[in-house]
């Protein structure tokens, strides 16, 4: 058993059964198998609670080092084509500087992975974290069945709750996403429910749906029409130049007069690239540079030596074409060393680290905690569990439990 | 009857492939009718085309909209457990109709249960062929509810041949080759060894051998995330905008 964290007894199977329906139907988890894997763990993992305390304070710290460093990036253009962000947000984000958006609940989410040398970060996501299902509904299902461990938190609730202090009882949140497709739909009606619980209105609608005026969003659709009182933006900043420019997308970058959570310019510390541009900072980085791993500009020398190194794309997701020696195929590997030398501009080299592995009731595996912040102040995890060290489609949802 | 009632007839707990059914619908289901009448229409679908169940052929029907079900639901009497893939929400001016195959589901779960199909029912996994298409050209301010199938949505070619599963039968319109997303799908299991056939669901049809052909980024890691974008991309980032009809899919 690991000091730190160790792998729970698995539910009965009936048990599970009966959470893994809960979690599906009342916590609306639409995507609960990929392939032949089921994505909800059977298990827990408990975290020691000095652990939690630990991991909480440092996303906290990170947090606010993230939201300097992104103040200043906007400020600061010239560093922008460092970050590997598409051309037209570049534009977009070039206004940002003299009309920053309004900021609305700000919301991220740390991935912690524990090492032999201690907890380090990967990334984080300073956009559009989700896991909000996961982390809140399907933990406190499995919660319920463990009556000495509790929830970490509820990142859910209190991502409502800042909405409810930021706007006030029957304002209208609009919930802009990618409508067609359902892993984020699901999500947007997570947390609707929870908008609407505490008095909010809110309305699911694309950013396509909105109609910007003087920096003011009005949604227009078949089912819903009127004056938004803030965005909730569940659509990834790198894709919005993707919109006609007559929906007027670039609202979410600059001159917005309501509160947008998270305003796009969370993509300048979204980016894997923003290690690069650290050394022209003048925000101090302490925690960021004591826990993320050594990231570099990937050359030569690194892909021919990648059994110390970690290739991740600039702007990527859920794990999906990182490369690591030993766990990414072959072929894969001679595919992105090819992109990486087209493209060297829009990838990242980071050093790799020994994941320490938790043993789980069949073999070895790893743990990610995902310590999400709102407003600054850590607020719950979103854990995922993978049975090699590479979190990617192939991992299971877990809920992390804290011991008491 | 409840939404869990509901989800229990279509995806019960001990049923071999009830893990892949999409819940989405389930979930959204207020629809609480259970009376059926002999005049139901799936009591007069045909599915004599479809081999013996216990022929261990896996049908994937692809057709559009409730008659997907309804075959289903036929083949339910052949023995065949119905496996709903629907993986769309439901919604005011829908691109993608999902209300009449909602109702269906609900209504017709009475005589899916009184089927006692046994656990290890040999599957058909049911998918509307206009998910991509749609029935109408997404307007501005629609619901833009499209969607495409990912060979992660189905049980992988060795899962299949552990539970005795040695061939796979694609029910559609027409001969031909599937549509590009359920291409994927297929030629991965074709490549794995699994024979393909595709039949057409008329009366006396006979299956036919089917040779996938190779589809765009096949096999590329990033296949889901582009054909999503793809999905944005081809209706012009649309969402409810300036939402031109897809050019293509993108699989």
């Amino acid at each position: 058993m690991s000091a730190v964290m160790w792998a729970g007894t698995p539910l009965a199977a009936d048990t599970y059964a009966a959470v893994r329906r809960t979690t599906i139907l009342r916590c609306g988890k639409w995507d609960p198998q990929f392939e032949d894997l089921s994505v909800l763990c059977e298990f827990p993992i408990v975290l020691r609670r000095s652990e939690w305390q630990r991991i909480a304070a440092l996303a906290e710290q990170l947090a606010a080092e993230t939201l300097a460093a992104e103040c200043e990036l906007v400020r600061r253009p010239e560093l922008h084509p460092r970050l590997g962000l598409p051309r037209a947000v570049r534009r977009a984000l070039r206004r940002a500087a003299a009309s920053a958006p309004e900021d609305g609940p700000r919301v991220m989410r740390f991935d912690f992975h524990l090492t032999t040398a201690g907890w380090r970060i990967t990334e984080v996501n300073s956009d559009v974290p989700g896991g909000f299902i996961e982390a809140s509904g399907f933990a406190r299902e499995v919660a319920v069945c463990y009556p000495s461990l509790r929830l970490a938190g509820d990142p859910a609730a209190a991502y409502a709750d800042a909405w409810e202090r930021r706007l006030g009882p029957g304002a209208l949140v609009v919930l802009a996403h990618a409508t067609a497709y359902t892993d984020d739909r699901q999500v947007m009606v997570y947390l609707s429910k929870q908008l609407e619980a505490r008095g909010l209105r809110s309305c699911l609608a694309s950013p396509a749906d909105l109609v910007w005026r003087a920096g003011r969003a009005a949604v227009q659709t078949a089912w819903h029409t009127g004056e938004a009182a803030g965005v909730l933006r569940f659509f990834p900043a790198e894709w919005l130049p993707n919109l006609p420019r007559r929906c007027g997308w670039e609202h979410f970058f600059h001159s917005s007069r309501i509160p947008l959570s998270n305003p796009a310019t969370a993509l300048l510390t979204q980016s894997k690239r923003f290690p690069l541009v650290w050394p022209q900072l003048q925000t101090p980085l302490p925690r960021w540079r004591n826990l993320l791993p050594e990231t570099v500009a990937p050359n030569q020398r690194q892909t021919e030596a990648w059994d110390d190194w970690v290739f991740k794309p600039a702007l990527g997701r859920v794990g999906e074409d990182v490369a690591i020696r030993g766990v990414t195929g072959e072929d894969q590997w001679k595919r992105i060393r090819r992109a990486i030398r087209w493209s060297s501009g829009d990838w990242i080299a980071q050093r790799r680290f020994e994941a320490a592995a938790v043993t789980g009731p069949q073999g070895p595996v790893f743990p990610q905690v995902g310590v999400y912040t709102v407003d600054g102040a850590a607020v719950g995890i979103y854990g995922r569990l993978a049975r090699r060290p590479l979190i990617d489609c192939w991992s299971q949802d877990v809920a992390i439990l804290i011991e008491e | 009857m409840t939404k869990e009632e509901l989800f229990d007839i279509w995806a019960p707990e001990d049923a071999v492939w009830s893990a892949w059914v999409k819940p989405v619908l389930f979930a959204q289901q207020t629809i609480t009718r259970t009376e059926m009448s002999s005049s139901e229409e799936w009591l007069t679908a045909d599915a004599h085309w479809a081999p013996r169940a216990h022929d261990k052929t896996a049908l994937v029907v692809d057709l559009p909209g409730t008659q997907s079900l309804l075959t289903g639901l036929a083949l339910a009497a052949r023995g065949y457990r119905p496996v709903p893939l629907y993986n769309a929400c439901s919604g005011v001016s829908a691109a993608v109709p999902m209300e009449p195959i909602l109702e269906l589901i609900a209504r017709a779960a009475p005589y899916l249960a009184g089927r006692f199909l046994p656990n290890n029912a040999p599957p058909a996994f049911l998918l509307d062929a206009k998910r991509w298409h749609g029935t109408m050209t997404p307007l501005p301010g629609s619901f833009d509810n499209r969607w495409l199938v990912f060979p992660q949505d189905f049980p992988s070619a060795n899962f299949l041949r552990s539970h005795a599963v040695q061939s796979v039968l694609l029910v559609q319109p027409q001969a031909g080759q599937p549509q590009s997303d359920l291409a994927h799908v297929l030629l991965r299991w074709q490549q794995a060894g699994v024979p393909l056939h595709v039949v057409t669901p008329a009366p006396g049809a006979a299956p036919q051998p089917l040779q996938v052909q190779r589809p765009s980024m096949f096999r590329w890691a990033w296949h889901r995330v582009l054909a999503s974008f793809g999905l944005r991309r081809n209706s012009a980032g649309g969402f409810g905008a300036i939402v031109p009809m897809p050019s293509s899919s993108s699989g």
